[in-house]
């Protein structure tokens, strides 16, 4: 089976709201990808997420139209239950996922409830932090955890299920800037191991380091869908619908404004450097024809 | 009197074990835009809570235009200093975003006309007049965010405290955020803004101070701790990515201390001398 997600035609609007927030989405991934996706506030992220997972429509019922597909299985078919042996989303807030008094208990819960003996259970939920480092905070209450670890605590939890996708729904917003790099690497490492990973955040900065592939959703609608180098070149519509570049973008169109022969919008502070050390050699040149 | 805040050798602990704040002694003027900045878990909220007077010092003073936060009543201290809070959530609590605006301008026994006017006035200012008989939980968190510095920044307090007012938001709506809390600045509003998008300290802030483990490790101007490198990632932070371009690039003979892409497109021009073609030679 080739695609982890396959969503066709999909509309979306919940039960209390006027308008739809998805309008026909099609979406197929596949196993192994990295996904990003960016979009402005309520452009419908989060709304898609819990589409992945079944929490829509198994618990947010709504009208919806299309179908979603998670690992050739129709989600309208399985449950929610079932449905988490596939795909483990990790939300923004830690603290609305964190539920029991320790840090193992909170790992080892959703183990449990699959019926998986004691044994296991701690096997799996030692394995599962000491890769996550936090093996040192296994007798810890979560809520005593700094937001860091308790993101990483709600990471553990998800993953110690070995779910083949995992979404992170704006899982970093809350992190200082060194957690966020961990997230993000720890993402990577997921994803070096086989998973499918959904990325949705607003820190452009760092997940063109990460992604494969970006699409960027506006008021419910994919605008656009490639690899990192092709949307960043649609930096003027990235712009126009309130996103953020990074900076050494943003600098490069600066640049190009102002009558510098830029050929790509670089992505990394590396790329950047390469592209002005071009530069300044080819002026160098130019001098001394 | 020129300072709004004076926090002098200030120690604080929730227990009697860990002291979460200790030896914070510093300044602000009135009129500043200053940043507190830190890791999770370094006592940026907890210094907050401790200037708005919702908890007072285990040790040390604490003065809010002279008023001594163990002294005063969190009522009196709050007609001087607001409190914008991370999560909107946390402080709407009305039936409309007009009564969200009205309610603490009632609270301090306001006329009605001037918490009229006062009320007018921020809805204007703060784009809310379309929206203000809406229900502010059916609001976007950006909207809502608004609406938190709309009724906090109507009682017109000397200082604003903002706690992560950009977390989670788009940059249109971190923007627009930023953007009011700079003009409530130049009217002359002290603001502290606390947080970690370092974009924004760079951008808006002139001062910074930095805390780690309930200590200041560094209380100079933005730019100052911004460059910092390796002071920064010792805290878990990171200065902006263009200010880490800046540095990479020193060989070449471009400053380090580069604050804003601006500032950065200035350097690359004066370091490579100008533009390489004429704007009108470029293939479009």
């Amino acid at each position: 089976m080739e695609y982890a997600i396959e969503i066709a035609g999909l509309w979306y609007k919940y039960p209390i709201g006027k308008d739809f927030i998805l309008k026909g989405i099609d979406l197929q991934v596949k196993n192994g990808e990295f996904l990003g996706i960016l979009g402005p506030t309520g452009s419908g992220k989060t709304t898609l997420c819990m589409c992945l997972n079944g929490l829509i429509p198994h618990y947010k019922r709504g009208e919806l139209k299309g179908n979603i597909k998670i690992k050739g299985k129709d989600t309208l078919t399985q449950t929610v239950a079932e449905l988490a042996g596939h795909v483990g989303v990790v939300f923004q807030d830690p603290e609305t996922q964190l539920i029991t008094s320790s840090v193992e208990d909170e790992v080892a819960s959703s183990l449990t409830n699959r019926g998986l003996d004691r044994a296991k259970v701690r096997e799996i939920v030692r394995e599962t932090l000491g890769g996550l480092a936090i093996g040192h905070l296994k007798d810890r209450i979560p809520q005593t955890c700094s937001g860091g670890e308790k993101q990483k605590i709600t990471i553990a939890a998800t993953i110690a299920l070995n779910p083949d996708i995992v979404v992170f729904d704006e899982a970093t917003s809350d992190l200082d800037t060194d957690a966020v790099r961990e997230v993000f690497s720890l993402a990577e490492n997921l994803h070096r191991n086989g998973k499918t990973i959904v990325f949705v955040t607003h820190e452009m900065e760092h997940l063109v380091e990460y992604a494969t592939r970006i699409i960027v959703l506006a008021d419910g609608e994919i605008r656009l869908d490639g690899a990192p180098e092709a949307v960043l070149s649609e930096w003027r519509r990235l712009t126009e619908l309130g996103l953020r570049l990074p900076q050494v973008s943003q600098l490069a169109v600066e640049l190009r404004d102002r009558g510098w022969p830029l050929e790509t919008i670089p992505l990394t502070i590396q790329q950047t450097k390469e592209q002005l050390t071009h530069l300044r050699e080819t002026k160098r040149n130019e001098l001394h024809r | 009197m020129s300072f709004i805040a004076e926090v002098e050798d200030v120690w604080f602990s929730y227990s009697d074990k860990n002291h979460v704040l200790k030896e914070i002694s510093f300044r602000v003027r009135k009129g500043e835009f200053l940043a507190i900045i830190g890791r999770n878990g370094s006592g940026k909220s907890t210094l907050m809570r401790l200037l708005v007077g919702l908890i007072k010092p285990t040790r040390g003073k604490i003065l809010i235009d002279s008023l001594d936060t163990s002294k005063e009543k969190v009522s009196t201290l709050a007609r001087k200093v607001g409190f914008v809070f991370q999560n909107p959530n946390d402080q709407l609590f009305c039936r409309s975003v007009e009564e969200e605006v009205t309610f603490a301008l009632r609270n301090i026994g306001l006329p009605g006309d001037e918490v009229k006017k006062r009320t007018d006035e921020a809805l204007e200012k703060f784009s809310l007049k379309s929206v203000r008989g809406v229900y502010p939980r059916f609001l976007s968190r950006g909207d809502k965010q608004r609406v938190s510095v709309a009724a906090v920044s109507a009682m017109n307090p000397e200082l604003l405290i903002l706690d992560e007012p950009t977390t989670g938001q788009d940059y249109r709506d971190s923007t627009e955020i930023m953007k009011h809390a700079r003009n409530l600045n130049a009217a002359g509003m002290t603001v502290i803004l606390v947080t970690h998008d370092i974009r924004n300290v760079a951008t808006y802030t002139e001062r910074a101070i930095l805390l780690d483990n309930g200590k200041i490790v560094a209380d100079a101007s933005t730019r100052h701790v911004l460059t910092e490198h390796r002071m920064l990632r010792e805290c878990n932070l990171s200065p902006p990515q263009i200010t880490e371009l800046a540095k990479g690039c020193k060989e070449m003979g471009v400053r380090a201390d580069i604050l804003s892409v601006d500032e950065m497109a200035e350097e690359v021009v004066r370091v490579f001398g100008g533009s390489m073609y004429a704007a009108s030679d470029r293939e479009e």
